[in-house]
């Protein structure tokens, strides 16, 4: 073996954890993060729930559907999985789509794929076009963000869903974290934090790789050879972008750091604000009647936007 | 070694490697680490692959290996080398 396991010694070491001065190999990797995943499986999956599984075919929503397979057939677990592809209309997502496909083949997953358009009037690629025309000014992934959530939402809805998982990592919560820190948004920070309140209009979320580093995904994804995508969306810009560039400069000279910020950040908001985490308050959009917590919600305030530099208006 | 990212690749003659352009010198005892630093590629942003599979940054090379580069999230800025 030219480079063994710091733990077992039995293996070839496959990753480095820089925060533990440790390599470790697949089985240590594999059963690390397993402690990690499993809590959140446990605690918020009960026998009938529906979970609508969000599957982009990205290597993090991938491996979300993988640990929901494994926990019900492993532990016998009573839960129905249904995967949800949101079709946004890019190039990059039908790549993604198609590793999807073949990873709920081999699971024998249900998979039902919903496009975008149908549910909104708008593609992606369109608020594209009307960004690269200077018409609209916000970031693509502000778009992008909300109309899915939204469709999201609505698709696990149809399908009777009494939860939805989604493949949010370690880091993806701690850039949503500081994003929501540099915006001083206290609520939408708490509201990470907090149970959602169990409407029929909006399903409550679980996030199984909440606490596992995105490299520690990657690399057990590879390992376990689920079909996946692992690039990024190219059309990536904005806020996320500029934070997660600081979030990783910080990482690389305090190693672990973002797992420190990340439980310093939970326990100070569920301390400092239970009165937000333990139940927030939530309204209906008064257009469309969707889950908000604003009198129009964030998809409706766009789609105005949108339509008033699409339709030309006549004097 | 040859060594492989995102899609070129290069052969390696006597003791060095050309990737994007730039020249890197290959050594006894060299480590994936020192090649991802000369190579100007962070760790936080890519996993390294040698001969197909995931190693640590302190994976010791040897001829005959192949290392792929697996760039795993955005913000090329970030150590990442330009192209």
């Amino acid at each position: 073996m030219r480079r063994p396991c710091d733990r077992c010694g039995k293996r070839e070491a496959v990753i480095r954890i820089e925060s533990l001065n440790e390599s470790i190999c697949d089985e240590c990797l594999s059963a690390r993060i397993w402690r990690r995943v499993k809590p959140v499986l446990d605690k918020g999956i009960q026998d009938g729930d529906v979970i609508v599984s969000a599957l982009s075919g990205g290597k993090d929503s991938s491996l979300t559907l993988y640990y929901l397979w494994k926990y019900k057939n492993e532990f016998n677990k009573d839960f129905e999985i249904i995967a949800v592809t949101i079709d946004e209309g890019t190039c990059y997502r039908a790549e993604s789509i198609s590793k999807a496909k073949e990873l709920t083949s081999r699971l024998r997953i249900k998979h039902k794929i919903v496009k975008m358009s149908d549910i909104f009037a708008f593609s992606i690629p369109q608020v594209q076009i009307l960004l690269s025309k200077g018409k609209i000014k916000r970031d693509l992934c502000t778009y992008c963000g909300v109309f899915r959530r939204q469709a999201l939402n609505i698709a696990a809805r149809e399908e009777g869903a009494t939860k939805v998982a989604t493949g949010h990592n370690l880091d993806d919560m701690v850039q949503t974290l500081f994003m929501n820190l540099i915006r001083g948004d206290m609520s939408a920070m708490a509201r990470l934090f907090s149970k959602t309140p169990s409407t029929r209009k909006l399903i409550p979320r679980i996030r199984p790789l909440i606490r596992v580093p995105e490299k520690e995904a990657t690399v057990q994804a590879l390992l376990l050879g689920i079909p996946a995508h692992f690039g990024k969306c190219p059309l990536v810009s904005g806020m996320r972008v500029r934070v997660r560039r600081m979030l990783d400069r910080f990482e690389q000279e305090n190693p672990g750091f973002k797992e420190r910020a990340f439980n310093f950040i939970e326990k100070l908001v569920k301390q400092a604000i239970p009165e937000l985490t333990s139940n927030f308050e939530l309204k209906y959009c008064k257009q469309c009647g969707e889950p908000t917590t604003q009198e129009l919600c964030k998809v409706c305030q766009f789609k105005q936007e949108l339509e008033a530099v699409m339709v030309p208006t006549v004097n | 070694m040859t060594l492989r990212r995102a899609g070129e690749r290069s052969l390696t003659p006597d003791g060095w490697i050309e990737a994007n352009g730039r020249r890197i010198e290959i050594y006894s005892g060299m480590q994936v680490s020192d090649l991802m630093r000369d190579m100007g590629i962070s760790p936080l942003t890519h996993i390294a692959l040698v001969n197909g599979r995931p190693v640590p940054e302190d994976y010791p090379l040897k001829d005959g290996d192949v290392v792929e580069f697996l760039m795993f999230t955005v913000h090329k800025e970030m150590g990442g080398v330009k192209r």
